[in-house]
């Protein structure tokens, strides 16, 4: 489970950009665009909140025939519940690492 | 040209995520396509390279092969101080120089090792001194392959070379000093080894390379 530290930044983003539409899932390119967070730092991040279990992920078949499958993601009930308590931390136009 | 690039690093990626993060390689790789799309492709694989290499350490399997790769470049030196030693006079060609504890001692006496009645020995004793050497060279490629059963038939035939090195010194009544190093290159190699084969054994079990153990 996650520990008692404070939401890194990143995580803020992260949290506010997947509970803006808890229940639909999202594609790892989609956040990094929305958030503006780069891969370096998005991947590293879906990887420590799924094992805490704040993410869930799952596989969906690629539009287009030829494409591999891609990954999405969304908020467990635990995650919604961490974005929720942190909401008021959230920046407030998200965070911006550089433009994507 | 620039998806090429970056495809062969989100590749390097996915090699360092290893098995354990595997489905994490594969989301990397899918959203690829979307990164391409948006002419960032390169950014983007660089991104997950530095995401897959902050997490080695974190994982078991990383940290097997950062010390793999640790281990690999550590013998490389020591084969390299093999090679020198060889090129110097060491330890049976005869070159007319000090031999190795002259050569470390800066001495510029000659001292041959192998008398006008026996020197007809050295091109065999120089072919296994230079087998060694090969076998030295070669270990740390199979070893990061984990290519263990290569790994283990160097290690005999290092060893067996060593202790034909051994016989040839006895037999020839040469100085058996000058064994020390080439023993003491061997005992490091296979101690690393087994303690490596130990830990991937603890680790994957016997799963082959590419399976994760369950």
């Amino acid at each position: 489970m996650v520990g008692n530290r404070r939401p890194s930044k990143q995580m803020l983003a992260l949290l506010g950009a997947l509970s803006a539409m808890p229940h639909e899932w999202r594609h790892g390119y989609d956040i990094m665009k929305e958030t503006g967070l780069l891969s370096g730092t998005l991947y590293p991040l879906l990887m420590r909140m799924t094992d805490q279990g704040l993410v869930e992920a799952e596989w969906r078949e690629p539009a287009q025939p030829g494409r591999p499958a891609r990954h999405a993601n969304r908020l467990t009930a635990a995650g919604l519940a961490l974005a929720r308590a942190t909401a008021g931390e959230q920046p407030l136009s998200g965070f911006k690492e550089v433009p994507v | 040209m620039k998806a090429t690039l970056a495809r062969a690093v989100l590749t390097v990626a996915d090699a360092c995520l290893g098995d354990r993060r595997r489905d994490w390689a594969l989301a990397m790789r899918g959203e690829f396509e979307a990164a391409i799309e948006d002419d960032k492709p390169l950014a983007f694989a660089a991104g997950c390279l530095a995401s897959a290499v902050r997490e080695m350490p974190k994982q078991a399997e990383g940290r097997f092969t950062l010390t793999s790769h640790a281990v690999a470049l550590g013998l490389l030196p020591l084969a390299a101080l093999l090679i020198v030693g060889t090129a110097s006079g060491f330890p049976f060609l005869p070159t007319g120089h000090a031999g190795l504890v002259g050569w470390f001692a800066g001495a510029g006496e000659a001292q041959r090792l192998l008398t006008p009645w026996n020197r007809g020995f050295a091109p065999p004793l120089a072919v296994l001194v230079w087998g060694i050497v090969a076998g030295h060279l070669l270990m740390p490629w199979f070893l990061l392959e984990r290519d263990w059963t290569r790994v283990a038939t160097l290690a005999r035939v290092n060893s067996a070379a060593m202790v034909t090195l051994f016989l040839f010194t006895g037999v020839l009544f040469l100085d058996m000093a000058f064994l020390l190093l080439p023993a003491a290159v061997l005992a490091i190699e296979l101690l690393a080894i087994w303690q490596l084969y130990r830990w991937q054994t603890d680790l994957f079990g016997e799963a082959p390379p590419g399976i994760a153990a369950t």
